[in-house]
């Protein structure tokens, strides 16, 4: 039959049937971003280097310590991160992390400039809680002087405006509404994070959280900006009745 | 370029509509006034002016095409169109060579893999046109309707040195011409897909033609299942072709036309969501025009033929800030010779330029690390602005000769690029023994080159310094009639390739794969022609390649045991019925071990762990489709039902399987769903 019709139908059965496939339920050790305190960064030189500072947030379910470390990866310029500060607040349903690095820019010749004028440095962490690991990479985009200062960017930055914090709402099926504050002119991921229940779409920045249980809630949402690497997130609690 | 071939086809389209009138008039005139001197010509008086010159030992000129005799034919399989159309996939011909031995297809591609090969790698033709798609991407069925097509012929393997540029296998589609007697006109729905009219008939005792549209009429049905929030998914294709034939003493000739354009612009929920409304959006656009014209002039001792053709086609896609805009011109002139030279001795030739012009804009990911990066979202980008050209230069030699029992023919191809260093020499040999009225051994054995495709050999893109991908082919074969009405066509194989394409993270691409196919395959086909036809088709294979001097690994393609059993029965005049039925060996699949998470992308990537690569298997594949047709007569008409469903999964299916986010789940598809389908055909 017909090549859509068989996919489409592959993907109904797929779904349909087999996975259980949640990515917004914290039920392990599970990154949710990594920010960077810049939202543009430049190449060291040999007579003043460029710090930044990389903030890994790590959401979990289990209220206990976590491991973490460095890895390398192959192929890449990869950033030396430093010694991690670890810090992390609780909160009913979760624990979110921090992790907190510092990290030097590449020098100019350590990089290879492509077509927009940028190149990458790639940064990678592994965090573990008990047997769970998670593996964390990504890159952020690095330009040279005179490009950085036409950019203006700014690091976004997002907040859940519905439900507000400490506010009481009807258990069941609770409305979720951020605002986002964009830093540059280009496409936003959103991601929302709970501990139970199931969102609509958790890609949407406003939507539904079904299957809300009675208590103290905790809801995450994440944006990223998708050409500027950017990451924002906020964080509340709300009672459920 | 564009105003020419736009030109041409109006002239075609004027060709087509007006011309046949005036040869008819012509003819009349001619005969009228022949009728007097010679009387009127019948049919076999004509038929016999277009076959060869007897002393050509078994040539056979149909339409417009040479046909060599069957030393050419070591793996040869052929099937008439109308039996192609009864048991083929989406009953289009063009799909039939899936359930032939040595292909494999997945359930979602029209285009087979052969003996080990990439599904691109094969030769698609209609007679000796190379269009640059035949599988409309929607639909996923050929340009070309079954109607016109007279007969496929597979080649999976050891093919002549007129063919070139792969490594594969040729599938070839022969159109019908002068067998055309009768106006016959035919309106399709085959819902929900698409409604075409398709038209053929004889215009003079030397001429004929065929008239054929599609179109689509999934984007009325699909927007209504996706219609959530501003999603939208609205996919659409069209296509068309046009072919007028003459036949003269000594000249024939078939200009034709091929259109065909498709589309889709979708906008739905997504886990790569680019908007905060949650969705992404994707569009892509492809298409193409194609004028040519088969001419065949027929001399005793001596077959001319010259199928030059022009195409433009486009592709262009848009997924978040990637896009990829291409256009080519092509132009092509294939030419053919064969002479007599003795008695059993034919000699073929050839000659084939062909000359693109591309214009390609496109913003897409980098390859450059995409091993470690290998999610093309997260990929660095790169700007491609190419206004370029390239030519293809091949020319090729053939000589056959008989030696009592044994017909050999080897031959030759040699052949230039011009974004390739090096130019090629293909030496091969095949030959047939007949053992007895019943029996023939085969065998074959040659060298096969194919270019990478234009962009692993781009300087921007790819890697200028790519090499030719060279493949050889053994073949054994013993063919028999063993029984009434059954034969049987048993095969060995053996292939090899070098200088396959490895994507490379630091050079993008690189000649470093290394890849061996071995098998069995056996066709035990009944019945041709007759009110109940079918065929076992059974394939055991191996395929394992060595990618830039890793260890050995089974490839992508390798599935040890599938077997076809397909036939078809004209129960009585208004009733057919048939089935196909497939069981396959599981694709071989790479299992996750590092994942990591994206922190860019907010998504899940498991990186390649060179030690499992494609070291474990899904489940084998069993399928089961039924069809039937009825035909229904009234005074003008007749209406023709087809009915059934297609690729029904007994158990759980190869290659569909599915992950969870994190990759920490996976679960093989259950077995899908009967797919029913209907199709009604209006005849006049």
């Amino acid at each position: 039959m017909m090549r859509w019709f068989i996919l489409s139908l592959v993907f109904v059965a797929a779904c349909g049937d087999m996975i259980e496939n949640n990515p917004e339920r914290i039920e392990k050790l599970r990154a949710i971003g990594v920010a960077a305190d810049q939202a543009v960064y430049t190449f060291s030189t040999p007579d003043a280097s460029v710090a930044a500072t990389l903030s890994f947030f790590v959401a979990t379910n289990l209220k206990e310590d976590i491991e973490v470390s460095n890895t390398s990866l192959e192929n890449v310029t990869q950033l030396t991160l430093g010694e991690p500060t670890v810090s992390f607040e609780d909160y009913e349903q979760l624990r979110l992390y921090r992790i907190d690095v510092s990290t030097t820019m590449p020098l100019q010749e350590e990089l290879s400039f492509g077509f927009d004028g940028n190149s990458q440095a790639y940064y990678a962490l592994l965090v573990r809680q008990g047997g769970e690991e998670e593996r964390i990479r990504g890159r952020l985009k690095i330009y040279p002087p005179t490009v950085a200062e036409g950019l203006n960017w700014t690091l976004p930055s997002i907040s859940i405006s519905n439900p507000q914090q400490d506010a009481s709402t009807t258990a069941g099926t609770v409305n979720l509404k951020a605002e986002l504050t964009p830093g540059a002119e280009e496409n936003y991921r959103i991601s929302w994070f709970v501990a139970e229940g199931e969102i609509e779409q958790n890609r949407k920045i406003e939507t539904e959280w079904q299957g809300v249980g009675a208590g103290r809630k905790t809801v995450i949402v994440t944006a990223r900006g998708l050409n500027t690497l950017s990451f924002a997130y906020d964080v509340i609690e709300f009672d459920a009745n | 370029m564009v105003k020419m071939l736009f030109c041409c086809c109006a002239s075609l389209v004027w060709l087509a509509l007006y011309w046949p009138e005036g040869l008819y008039a012509q003819a009349s005139d001619r005969d009228q006034g022949a009728e007097e001197d010679a009387g009127v010509r019948s049919d076999e008086e004509v038929e016999a002016e277009t076959k060869p010159a007897p002393n050509i030992e078994r040539m056979n000129v149909s339409g417009t095409r040479i046909q060599k005799t069957d030393t050419e034919d070591v793996s040869k399989i052929e099937i008439s169109g109308e039996e192609a159309a009864l048991v083929a996939p989406s009953g289009d011909v063009a799909q039939v060579p899936k359930v032939f031995p040595g292909t494999l297809a997945r359930p979602q591609d029209s285009e087979v893999s052969i003996r080990g090969s990439d599904k691109n790698d094969a030769l698609y033709l209609i007679d000796d046109l190379q269009v640059p798609n035949l599988f409309e991407p929607i639909s996923g069925t050929s340009v070309i309707p079954s109607k016109a097509i007279s007969s496929l012929s597979f080649f999976p393997g050891n093919f002549d040195a007129e063919y070139g540029n792969s490594t594969a296998g040729v599938i070839k589609l022969v159109t019908r011409d002068e067998d055309i007697t009768q106006p016959y006109s035919e309106f399709r729905f085959n819902a929900p897909i698409y409604v075409s009219a398709y038209h053929e008939q004889e215009l003079s005792l030397r001429s004929t033609m065929i008239a054929s549209v599609r179109k689509s009429i999934l984007e009325s049905f699909v927007p209504l299942f996706v219609q959530e929030d501003g999603q939208f998914l609205v996919p659409f294709f069209q296509d068309a072709y046009l072919q007028y034939y003459y036949s003269g003493d000594t000249v024939s000739y078939k200009p034709r036309y091929i259109h065909s354009r498709s589309g889709a612009d979708v906008k739905i929920y997504t886990d790569r969501a680019t908007s905060t409304d949650g969705t992404s959006q994707f569009n892509f656009r492809n298409g193409y025009d194609l004028l040519g014209v088969d001419i065949l002039i027929s001399k005793p001792d001596l077959n001319l033929e010259i199928d030059p053709y022009v195409s433009r086609s486009g592709f262009e896609f848009t997924v978040s800030d990637v896009f990829f805009k291409i256009d080519v011109d092509t132009f092509t002139i294939p030419l053919r010779t064969q002479f007599n030279i003795a008695e059993r001795v034919n000699i073929f030739t050839g000659l084939q330029t062909v000359y693109r012009e591309f214009e390609l804009n496109a913003l897409v990911p980098d390859r450059v690390g995409m091993d470690t990066f290998a999610d093309p979202e997260n990929a660095p980008r790169i700007a491609l602005n190419v206004d370029s050209s390239l030519r293809e230069d091949a020319g090729w030699l053939s000589v056959e000769f008989g030696l009592g029992s044994l017909l050999v023919t080897p031959s030759v191809r040699a052949f230039q690029q011009s974004n390739i260093k090096s130019t090629g020499i293909d030496p091969r040999l095949a030959g047939r023994y007949r053992i007895n009225g019943r029996h023939s051994a085969k065998f074959g054995v040659g060298q096969y080159s194919q270019s990478p495709q234009p962009q692993e050999l781009d300087p921007d893109f790819g890697n200028p310094d790519l090499d030719w991908i060279r493949s050889y082919h053994y073949t054994l074969g013993w063919e028999a009639a063993v029984l009434q009405n059954w034969t049987s066509d048993l095969q060995v194989f053996y292939k090899t390739w070098e200088n396959d394409i490895f994507d490379d993270p630091v050079l993008r691409f690189t000649n470093e794969t290394t890849r061996k196919a071995r098998g069995l395959e056996w066709f035990f086909r009944y019945g041709q022609s007759s009110d109940l036809f079918g065929w076992i088709a059974y394939t055991y294979s191996q395929t394992k390649e060595i990618r830039d001097g890793g260890k050995e690994v089974f490839s992508e393609n390798d599935s040890t045991h599938v077997l076809h059993l397909v036939g078809n029965y004209k129960l009585s005049d208004s009733w057919q019925i048939g089935s196909r039925f497939k069981h396959q060996t599981g694709y071989v699949y790479t299992p996750i071990d590092e994942v990591w998470y994206e922190a860019n992308t907010d998504t899940y990537k498991p990186d390649q762990n060179p030690d499992l690569i494609n070291s474990e298997r899904v489940p084998d594949t069993t399928t089961f489709s039924l069809f039937a047709e009825k035909q229904a007569r009234f005074n003008t008409w007749t209406l023709v039902t087809r009915f059934g469903f297609e690729e029904y999964q007994f158990r759980k299916s190869s290659p569909n399987f599915e992950y969870n986010f994190d990759y920490s789940k996976k679960a093989f598809t259950t077995g899908l769903p009967v797919i029913p389908f209907v199709e009604l055909r209006a005849i006049l």
